[in-house]
């Protein structure tokens, strides 16, 4: 679905945001990234829809090369992108008018533009600020119009870079599980957070720094590693908790318990 | 020496259609030295109840006091420092010296006078003098965070208002911001701290405040919140995971935050029960 071959980015002259990366996303995969502040996620992100282009490589989604001018507009029917900053990304007056921009662009007819604006502005919970102008919402809220507006697209890959920063716990919980449903249904995920707990069932977690990717591989491996921590990542508390569990020989270090509820199961089979 | 805050109401777009009520009869006080936690769910009013104690937003009933001056007053601008939720926006000066000198110099500080604030400023965060003449757009996101946090601190304010300041942070840029948020308490400044991330700072804190669509839904330390049998407050994942073990019979006590503490409890109750098999 989305290959990278070789891929090197900078914003400023040989300061490399990214260094010759090359990864292979699969359809239907979901794909979790971490990594320090400036290690490039946000970079790979941009160039996996084409706001930026390779200096080097090339980019290839669903057979489209992100070079060719054609292709952008196809990648775009197909790829959302919910970013770090909401701000950035409004253009309605309201937040309905807002919502309904992508599926507008879409060609789609008047009955199915409504439908899918209430449709993903409940899914988030905002169908009530529907009205209102997206300006005057508090940052969470902000993050959930700009969720909702890609959720209308329905695309086929949504890339979200930080998009839960400004959530409350529950409502993250909400959001995660929203894109679980997508995942489930075969829209292929790409996760940027700095919240580990959100990518323990990710099919693949990447680890980046220094605009490389520095791991690449099943995230409770991942996490069991021994210097995994070198990289300027955390373990979530829990998984911190596991691994010494582990290591001081209290639990099997068999299958490295990586949610509260697999550690909860370990630990009650030794009462 | 203390804010106080008294059935505070308030809702933006009056008398329109989109009349929303952000913050209904709210009462707390904070004493002068505390290091607070505020929290709640997105849109519950968070920002707008920081906006007012500083004096950005004024209530439509109730009053906010500081220190007993109205929190309208001109000299409570300098009194309260407010970090915003995006610092990105609080950064505009060609260099970051500049940047942090802004509002001592706005109200008339010159010469060493000026330069002592952009000290004082610059060892808190500890902020290296060797960035101080660069544009702050080009840090990192975590220094354009403390630097933000510097220019809020160079006007040596008593109570520091922060939103969300570790939103976007990675975990080292987030612990440098703790590091420095208690330093700042121990130089004797108020720390007043919106979060999503309570568990990560519940043991920093003193006062923990929830709020709920507008009102308070809890007021209290962090022990009062992990005992509290409100079931809307969110518990950190350690502190959920030693209650359940204790419900499912195990010998820990639930008001534990760090992993070495549930380490120790888990070990120590599971040799008692090996201990017990023994006999
Ligand atoms: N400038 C504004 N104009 C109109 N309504 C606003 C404005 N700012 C906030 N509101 C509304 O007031 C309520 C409280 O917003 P506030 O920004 O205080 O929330 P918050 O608790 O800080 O949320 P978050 O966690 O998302 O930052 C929300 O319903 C929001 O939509
Ligand atoms: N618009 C920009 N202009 C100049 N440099 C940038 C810009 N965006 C990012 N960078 C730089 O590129 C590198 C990678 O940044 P980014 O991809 O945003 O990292 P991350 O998303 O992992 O925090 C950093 O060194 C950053 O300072
Ligand atoms: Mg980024
Ligand atoms: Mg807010």
């Amino acid at each position: 679905m989305i290959q990278l071959n070789n891929v090197s980015y900078c914003y400023n002259e040989n300061d490399y945001a990214l260094d010759s990366v090359s990864l292979e996303i699969k359809k239907g995969e979901f794909i979790g990234i971490a990594g320090r502040n400036g290690s490039g996620k946000s970079t790979l992100i941009r160039l996996i829809n084409g706001l930026l282009l390779p200096l080097q490589g090339n980019v290839n989604v669903m057979g489209m090369d992100t070079m060719d001018n054609d292709s952008i507009i196809g990648i775009r029917k197909i790829a959302g992108m919910v970013f770090q900053d909401p701000q950035s990304q409004f253009i309605g007056m309201t937040v309905g008018e807002d919502v309904a921009f992508g599926p507008e662009n879409l060609g789609l007819s008047h009955e199915d533009i409504c439908g899918r604006v209430d449709t993903s502005l409940k899914a988030v919970g905002m169908y009530i600020y529907k009205d209102h102008t997206p300006r005057a919402l508090s940052g969470g809220q902000k993050q959930k119009v700009a969720l909702a507006s890609i959720l209308a697209m329905e695309p086929e890959l949504i890339l979200f870079d930080e998009a839960t920063s400004m959530l409350d716990p529950v409502a993250s919980e909400e959001v995660l599980k929203l894109i679980k449903q997508l995942h489930n249904k075969g829209v292929t995920i790409v996760y940027v957070t700095h919240r580990l707990e959100e990518l323990i069932f990710a099919d693949r977690l990447i680890i980046m720094d220094k605009g490389r990717i520095i791991h690449d591989d099943n995230p409770r491996k991942l996490l069991n590693e021994e210097n995994i921590l070198d990289s300027g990542i955390y373990l979530p508390p829990i998984i911190e908790l596991s691994r010494r569990l582990c290591s001081e020989q209290v639990i099997e270090p068999i299958r490295l318990p990586i949610s509260r509820e697999e550690l909860m199961e370990a630990l009650c089979q030794l009462m | 020496m203390s804010i106080n805050v008294k059935d505070l109401s308030f809702c933006y777009n009056r008398g329109t259609s989109l009349q929303r009520d952000a913050l209904v009869n709210v009462s707390f006080s904070i004493d002068k030295g505390e290091f607070v936690l505020i929290g709640g769910e997105v849109g519950c009013g968070k920002t707008t109840l920081l906006r007012h104690m500083n004096g950005l937003l004024r209530p439509h009933s109730g009053s906010v006091t500081v220190d007993g001056l109205d929190a309208g007053n001109k000299k409570i601008r300098s009194k309260v420092g407010l970090l915003l939720q995006h610092p990105q926006k609080q950064l505009f000066a060609k260099t970051v010296y500049e940047d942090i000198a802004f509002a001592p110099s706005n109200i008339g500080f010159k010469d060493n006078e000026l330069k002592d604030h952009v000290r004082y400023a610059m060892d808190l965060t500890g902020i290296d003098g060797s960035i101080s003449s660069v544009s702050p757009f080009s840090l990192s996101g975590g220094e354009m965070r403390l630097v933000a946090l510097a220019g809020v601190m160079a006007m040596k304010p008593e109570y520091l208002l922060l939103d969300e300041p570790t939103s976007g942070l990675d975990p080292e840029n987030r612990s440098m911001m703790l590091k420095t948020l208690k330093e700042l308490q121990a130089s004797g400044v108020t720390i007043i701290i919106v979060s999503h991330q309570i568990s990560e700072m519940i043991s920093f804190a003193e006062k923990i405040m929830m709020l709920n669509s507008g009102s308070i839904d809890f007021i209290g330390t962090p022990k009062e919140y992990i005992f509290s049998t409100s079931s809307s407050l969110q518990l950190p994942d350690i502190t959920s995971l030693m209650k359940d073990l204790k419900t499912a019979g195990m010998d820990v006590s639930e008001d534990v935050f760090s992993v070495d503490d549930a380490l120790l409890q888990i070990k120590k109750a599971l040799l008692n029960v090996d201990g017990k098999r023994n006999e």
